[in-house]
């Protein structure tokens, strides 16, 4: 992967196989029955989503609050890329960038969404159904998908019905706003 | 094997997940607005070649774009010689699968040093075809953008 095949705007998402470990590790500690149980309610393919913005940068939530860095290339092979397939301006994504850099992780909208997910039972039409009951406002915190839901809506690029507070990275991948280039 | 029919068990994962949450929240990092400058200067330009050969990838980059790319001197780095002594060079990051070297905000003088005396190429097996440099360039003829 070439740094500059990428596109201001293409979005990184982390598979879950990628990050297996984790999975082995909660098997060996706490059993079979556990790990089977989260990786049904868990039912993704990807576990994380990072916005490239330009010049070898990404931008991130990550626990320790949104941030931007520049993508190793190791980092860079253990993604897939989403682009947009509408024209983002770059004015725009600096606007939100600019807007969204250093606000701190939100825990418990992982959390709320992660009950959602949990009694929703991978079903999406109920994951939808409780999620319409949950009116956030747009808040000061964010997890990782909802922050690049948040910036690219600000670009005029609107991922799924669900507010970007809800958007998980699954969501990002199965829209038809994006194609995988890599 | 851990007992979940004990509740101790459960008292102990929730008080950790308190604590690593609550560490979490009291180490959120404030980053310098520096770094949103560096993302959305446009008078830079990135390039990632996949080769151990420096030449190779100073022509594959002149391919892509006209900048200008002046190389006047030579870098002894073990066994391999090293052009790169464009003034324009503004970072430069030798990477493999394994690790990445980042020089930046150095004169050339001071890359050739930490080239020298860098473990990294010494002990790196060259033939690894996961080695790769990362170019930044400012530009200099801005006439033919990408």
């Amino acid at each position: 992967m070439r740094m500059e095949e990428l596109k201001a705007g293409d979005v990184l998402l982390l598979p879950k196989e990628h990050v297996e470990g984790v999975y082995r590790f909660i098997e060996d500690n706490f059993g079979n029955r556990v790990a089977d149980i989260l990786t049904r309610i868990e039912n993704h393919d990807y576990i994380h989503a990072e916005l490239y913005i330009g010049n070898g940068y990404a931008i991130g939530a990550w626990f320790n609050g949104v941030h931007i860095y520049k993508i190793p290339v190791q980092h860079l092979a253990l993604f897939h890329v989403y682009r947009p397939v509408r024209d983002i301006k770059m004015e725009d994504l600096k606007k939100s960038v600019v807007k969204h850099f250093n606000l701190p992780y939100a825990f418990d909208q992982l959390l709320l969404t992660g009950v959602i997910k949990a009694i929703s039972l991978g079903t999406e039409a109920l994951y939808n159904t409780f999620t319409s009951y949950f009116d956030l406002p747009s808040t000061d915190r964010v997890i990782c998908s909802e922050l690049v839901a948040q910036i690219l809506r600000d670009c005029g690029v609107y991922i799924s019905t669900l507010e970007p507070e809800f958007v998980t990275p699954d969501n990002i991948a199965q829209s038809k706003e994006f194609v995988r280039i890599i | 094997m851990i007992d979940f029919a004990d509740w101790k068990t459960w008292l102990v994962i929730l008080m950790s997940v308190v604590t690593i949450i609550g560490w979490q929240i009291y180490n959120q990092d404030k980053q310098s607005s520096e770094v949103l400058e560096q993302a959305f200067r446009d008078d830079y330009v990135v390039f990632t070649v996949f080769t151990t050969d420096f030449e190779e990838a100073v022509q594959k980059i002149d391919k892509v774009v006209e900048y200008e790319f002046v190389i006047d001197d030579k870098i002894l780095v073990g066994k391999y010689i090293l052009d790169l002594k464009n003034k324009n060079i503004v970072e430069l990051i030798l990477g493999s699968a394994k690790r990445e070297l980042v020089l930046t905000g150095m004169s050339l003088k001071e890359i050739e040093e930490q080239l020298e005396k860098s473990v990294f190429l010494k002990d790196y097996d060259i033939v690894d075809s996961q080695f790769y440099w990362i170019i930044r360039i400012k530009k200099v003829n801005t006439g033919s953008e990408e």
